[in-house]
């Protein structure tokens, strides 16, 4: 909570330089991804996968604040992969991904020993009620519908961690 | 032979000179697209800030990097709900950048640029722009007109559903973005949707008589019966299947007496809507049909309603000598567990 405000406190700093230079583009305002390698005991990492990159770097702009690493994932053959390989304390899947759904790929990893117990978040347009059934029959433990409210998000995030 | 080696010679130097304009274009495409990527770069976490409240104004913008700004609060707030759009909306509003695309909508040349600002309009769904919205509907650009309209819809400027269901007549906008528009606005788009209905062609009757019945109730079913009458077969069968998509009972009467209309896909569609109504005393009308009628798709929807209403009879008129293709396929989804929807 302590190192969350501090980001915050961080961050604007980091805006207040961005309108000094906003007409010298070369230089870039680092995207604000605080490293935490004191801390990294502490520190919860979240799976982020989802192919719209706006929504990606959202919901990681807004985790990273809370203090959580983020590993983010494109498609859902590579959040399979990075969830096998960082085995990570939580995953935001979306459903409408290339090359592996999300449904899909939440079945597969409940299939696998080595991420059968990793709570999973789905996030998605499909707002349907057959799929919220599909979601959790595939083996997520929350559904989230876009639009969405970043507090809400945090909040069942906060939720799903604390299980 | 002269003549032909200069007419040659000029043909390839014409060549040569369009590759090269199509080649420094595409460069600088690829220039402004790279800019366009730093400065977003820069932006993005700005934005991400005003969205969730750690900071409450941006910077001062101008030129491109106010323009890609704008476009990525567009995006942000269309990912985004509640309090978070809203103060995107704010701040876009306070900030100038909606008056500055409102300008673009309404003093750009190109169309390109219009259409653009009326997109990003709807979507950073500010009530501020429904006036620039609505008189972009006008716009000579059948492109911008698309993007101001649905771009009502997105910011559920009811007020503007008169001017879109009239594009129906006149064909401004296509239909399809006018039937998502108006989806979108929801019921309160119903009083100009029955304003609507009696003055226009067939199409725009049929189509805005189709919406009705998505979004109105049981108590618009008395305004859509006269349709039932309408000339137009399409008006007709886009009345039946309103009827039963309403559920009102008391158009049953009505409903059995289009069994008998003249086109086969009128029939077969008040067919269906006696078979949501759940209207028993359809029954005899609609084995008359399924034994009867010539067109498989109207036979077809007879004894599927018959067997939404009916299981019991379905199998039994299916079993008997002489039944007709569409009351087996009827009996036989039965047996396979068909559920009502499954049926329609």
């Amino acid at each position: 909570m302590t190192s969350g405000t501090r980001d915050q406190r961080h961050g604007a700093r980091e805006y207040e330089h961005t309108v000094l230079h906003l007409k010298a583009p070369h230089r870039c305002l680092p995207f604000p991804r605080p490293t935490y390698a004191g801390l990294m005991s502490a520190v919860r990492t979240i799976l982020v996968a989802d192919d719209d990159p706006i929504v990606r770097d959202l919901i990681a702009f807004r985790l990273q604040m809370s203090g959580y690493e983020i590993i983010e994932a494109e498609d859902g053959e590579s959040a399979l992969r990075l969830a096998r390989e960082r085995i990570p304390d939580l995953i935001i899947m979306d459903i409408m991904m290339p090359v592996i759904n999300g449904f899909d790929a939440t079945t597969r990893l409940r299939a696998d020993d080595a991420t059968a117990t990793i709570p999973i978040l789905l996030l998605s347009a499909k707002a349907m009620e057959s799929d919220v059934e599909r979601g959790f029959a595939s083996g997520a433990d929350d559904y989230i519908k876009k639009p969405f409210s970043p507090q809400e998000l945090a909040a069942k995030i906060d939720a799903l961690l604390r299980k | 032979m002269t003549i032909v080696a200069l007419l040659g010679a000029g043909a390839v130097a014409l060549g040569l000179v369009l590759t090269l304009v199509m080649v420094v274009r595409r460069l600088v495409v690829r220039m402004v697209e790279r800019r366009d990527a730093r400065i977003a770069a820069q932006l993005r976490p700005i934005a991400f800030s005003l969205a969730l409240d750690t900071i409450s104004s941006p910077p001062p913008l101008e030129g491109r990097a106010a323009i890609v700004f704008t476009r990525i609060l567009g995006e942000l707030s269309v990912a985004l709900r509640g309090d978070a759009r809203e103060r995107i909306a704010t701040v876009a509003r306070t900030a100038g950048l909606v008056d500055r695309e409102i300008r673009t909508l309404q003093r750009s040349r190109r169309a390109w640029r219009r259409a653009a600002a009326a997109s990003v309009l709807g979507r950073i769904a500010t009530e501020a722009a429904a006036g620039a919205l609505i008189g972009a509907l006008a716009d000579p650009s059948r492109d911008v007109r698309g993007a101001a309209t649905l771009s009502l819809g997105n910011i559920r400027a009811v007020q503007a559903a008169p001017s879109i269901l009239a594009a129906l007549t006149t064909r401004a906008v296509p239909r399809a973005v006018i039937v998502r528009t108006i989806l979108r606005m929801g019921a309160p788009a119903l009083p100009a949707l029955r304003a609507a209905a009696p003055v226009g062609d067939a199409q725009a009757r049929a189509t805005c008589i189709a919406l009705i019945g998505y979004l109105g109730d049981a108590s618009d079913g008395r305004d859509v019966l006269g349709y039932l009458d309408d000339p137009s077969a399409n008006v007709r069968a886009s009345a039946a299947r309103t009827l039963g998509r309403l559920g009102s009972r008391a158009t049953v009467g009505p409903l059995l007496a289009s069994l008998n209309d003249p086109a086969g896909f009128v029939a077969g569609a008040a067919a269906e809507a006696l078979g949501r109504l759940r209207a028993r005393v359809a029954i005899p009308g609609l084995f008359q049909l399924a034994r009867t009628s010539g067109t498989s798709w109207t036979s077809s929807a007879a004894a599927h309603a018959l067997a939404r209403i009916d299981p019991d009879a379905t199998r039994r008129a299916a079993a008997a000598w002489g039944a007709s293709p569409a009351l087996h396929e009827a009996a036989d989804l039965l047996d396979l567990g068909a559920t009502p929807s499954d049926l329609s």
